[in-house]
């Protein structure tokens, strides 16, 4: 049996360091290759759809460095909805309607109503050629919507995202571990899927899609089920699947970048991570589902991702289950100490080469990194697949509040 | 019916099921990390746990151990009986040797009288020699004269002037006389030879030499055969005392009361660990690992030298040392772990 787990974790190891390698690869000697045709004259209309839930003033925030967008303001919009917050948000969302009138489109839905119905209900208002769906915790760079527009230059291209980084990377250690998943998550691993132009997940912090695409979809969304249970939450990954499905490319454009605050305490971040795996695990189900719909329509790369690439994360899970009865110190095993400590330590390196303001400033909280992703492997994963039946907003449960004006 | 009539309902029953199944997995799930969580905790700073073995006479390391043994056994009687030799051998030659060492004075002895002795009469009988030499010419001198009288002795016989019986008697006194010088002469080269031997080395002086330098030669061989022995008595005797060593301690294992028994129960006790160990302290099995225990029986004995094994739990390196123990419950030996002294958790 410890042959068996050795296996696992070793396949689980050469699938990652080969998808990552690649990346590197990709990244460095071929840009071309997971580059995109951009045409930044390129100017549609655009709605920017804002889900809120329980954000506070950090909606009012996202709202102002949106409309602060390199880009003719009388091209785009901002139609911000509250899901019924128990904080003020809503106050916000209407301080921001009334700061930047005719550029904010305020709503809020008669009831809570989950992210994906909040968000068709948003699509509803707009008239816009490209729905832009961000996060309500967001701040954008400047050139954040051009960019993404700028690759609609193709007309297979069906939706494009960003690379998203943390405001607050040296809030602590949670956070500072969060900077290095964030990077692998959002940074380096997209480039695999890039290379295809064939992106499983476009994050819905910042994802673009043609309306024409999204109003495809959107029957979809609306009756995704689970045994007559609705499924309220992973609509970017869902959408994305689907845009891939329709035989359009997915493509995350690394220069269009945001910002968002990563969850400073436990419960939020393992909510976080609770709904990100079990969108995730969800997909993968909808995946063998659907397997032969992909034969033909997807890029096998893309097809690779869908299926294989999440599986290895199911067998280590089962590996990490199994590894106790042999070897309850299987995990502090020197080799994968130090193995877990030099990931980090040239993580560490790039983070702080390439993106300064991501630099932390412990890099051995990396170890922490190397205990969450037990954890995470270990309980999340079971967890996901036994609470399919329930669906919420996730790390956003409560917050603060602070009236507008305070 | 149609399906879609039907499928609420089967939609419910299935949830129901996934969310009878999801709780409990979840649950277990729970259970099992605290459990593993406590379990992990209550290993990592217990000092009561031992590590039960069996061991029995078919076991590899009891085989290994008798096959050992019985080669060192026979090893250490085929010394002794070599020493018990070697002791022979140098009793008789010593005894053998003190014979030679005796008779060794007595030969010197001899030597040095005869040699006294020769310097004593050599010279003496020199002297003498030269006296009898100067004796004989003057004994040659008288009887040249006695022989011109002799010659006249017939002229004078027959001129009458001396009888017949003068003439006679001159006559055998002139030959005795002859006969004399004869004898001295004879007595005096008999001299020198006296003399010579009394002053110079001869061959018997050489052969007496000679046999006293064999003597000398077997008494020094009889030295290096009795050292040797010696030495060969004390590296084997000391490989005796160490061999017994080593079959002492191979006695002080529990592969050894294996072999004499059987079957033996002993446990692996880390060092962290053994203060616990005393000579019949208790020993408690537990059904759930390290609660609900019961006494199984007592610790009967300590075994010296260290043992590496693997720790039972966290199946890292372990170092510790064996006891043994006496078990009411043969069961128990399969347990993971046993505790000694008190229960784990008092319950």
């Amino acid at each position: 049996m410890l042959t068996f787990l050795l296996y696992v974790l070793a396949l689980r190891l050469v699938l990652s360091l080969a998808k990552y390698g690649w990346s590197v690869c990709l990244r460095i000697g071929h840009r071309k290759l997971v580059s995109v045709k951009q045409d930044f004259s390129l100017e549609p209309t655009v709605s920017i759809l804002l889900p809120c839930f329980n954000e506070g003033p950090d909606v009012y925030n996202s709202i102002r460095t949106i409309l602060e967008c390199d880009y003719p303001a009388d091209k785009f919009e901002v139609i911000a909805t509250d899901d019924r917050s128990r904080d003020d948000s809503w106050e916000w969302i209407q301080k921001a309607a009334a700061d930047f009138p005719g550029r904010v489109i305020a709503r809020q839905n008669p009831k809570n109503m989950g992210k994906s119905r909040t968000l068709i209900g948003a699509s509803h208002v707009s008239t816009s050629d490209i729905i832009l769906v961000i996060d309500s915790d967001c701040i954008f760079a400047k050139d954040t919507i051009r960019q993404l527009v700028s690759c609609f230059a193709d007309p297979k291209m069906g939706v494009v995202g960003g690379a998203v980084g943390l405001r607050n990377p040296n809030a602590n250690a949670l956070t500072q571990v969060q900077t290095y998943v964030y990077f692998l998550a959002f940074d380096l691993w997209k480039t695999f899927e890039n290379w295809t132009k064939s992106v499983t997940c476009v994050g819905g912090y910042l994802l673009a899609i043609r309306r024409t695409l999204f109003e495809q979809i959107e029957p979809k969304i609306l009756t995704r089920n689970w045994f007559g249970v609705e499924v309220k939450e992973g609509e970017d990954r869902y959408i994305t699947h689907h845009a891939l499905l329709l035989g359009y490319d997915t493509y995350v454009n690394t220069n269009a970048r945001c910002w968002t605050y990563a969850p400073e305490k436990y419960p939020q971040f393992f909510k976080q991570q609770y709904r990100w795996r079990k969108s995730g695990v969800r997909d993968l189900f909808l995946t063998y589902r659907l397997l032969w719909s992909h034969v033909g329509t997807m890029h096998p790369n893309g097809i690779y991702c869908s299926t294989i690439a999440p599986l290895t994360l199911l067998t280590f899970t089962l590996a990490i289950f199994v590894a106790p009865f042999f070897n309850p110190l299987f995990f502090l095993h020197p080799i994968t100490v130090v193995m877990a400590l030099a990931i980090g330590a040239v993580l560490h390196l790039v983070v702080a080469h390439h993106f300064p303001d991501q630099k932390i400033s412990n890099p051995l909280t990396f170890a922490f990194f190397g205990f969450w992703w037990i954890i995470n492997s270990f309980y999340l994963t079971v967890l996901c697949l036994l609470t399919f039946d329930f669906s919420d907003w996730g790390s956003r449960a409560k917050k603060r509040v602070k009236r507008p004006g305070q | 019916m149609k399906l879609e009539e039907i499928k609420p309902a089967i939609n419910s029953s299935v949830l129901m099921l996934y969310r009878i199944f999801a709780v409990v997995t979840l649950y277990a799930v729970l259970a099992g990390v605290l459990v593993f969580g406590l379990g992990c905790t209550f290993y990592a700073v217990s000092k009561t746990w031992v590590a039960p073995v069996i061991l029995s006479q078919s076991d590899k390391d009891t085989l290994d151990l008798t096959g050992r043994t019985l080669t060192t056994q026979k090893t250490v009687d085929d010394l002794k009986l070599d020493i018990e030799k070697l002791e022979d051998t140098v009793l008789e030659a010593e005894s053998h040797k003190a014979k030679l060492e005796k008779l060794l004075p007595a030969v010197d002895e001899a030597i040095v009288q005869e040699n006294r002795h020769k310097r004593e009469t050599g010279p003496v009988l020199a002297n003498l020699h030269q006296q009898k030499n100067v004796d004989v010419t003057q004994t040659q001198g008288a009887l040249a004269k006695l022989a011109e009288v002799h010659a006249n002795i017939d002229q004078e016989l027959a001129a009458g002037l001396i009888t017949k019986t003068d003439a006679t008697q001159a006559t055998v006194a002139f030959v005795k006389s002859n006969g004399d010088l004869t004898d001295s002469k004879i007595a005096t080269t008999l001299l020198k030879d006296t003399i010579w031997e009394k002053t110079v080395p001869t061959p018997t002086d050489l052969d007496t030499l000679h046999k006293k330098a064999e003597l000398e030669s077997e008494i020094a061989c009889l030295g290096i055969v009795i050292d040797t022995a010696r030495k060969q008595i004390a590296n084997e005797s000391s490989q005796v005392a160490k061999l017994d060593r080593a079959l002492n301690a191979a006695k002080q294992t529990p592969l050894w009361a294996a072999m004499q028994v059987g079957r033996t129960n002993v446990a692996l006790v880390p060092y962290e660990n053994q203060a616990v160990v005393k000579e019949g302290a208790a020993v408690y099995d537990c059904y759930l690992s390290f609660v609900l225990c019961r006494q199984v029986g007592t610790l009967t004995a300590r075994f010296v030298g260290e043992q590496h094994a693997t720790h039972p739990i966290f199946r890292s390196d372990l170092r510790g040392f064996l006891v043994q123990l006496e078990l009411t419950d043969s069961d128990s030996a399969k347990s993971r772990t046993l505790f000694v002294g008190r229960k784990p958790l008092l319950f």
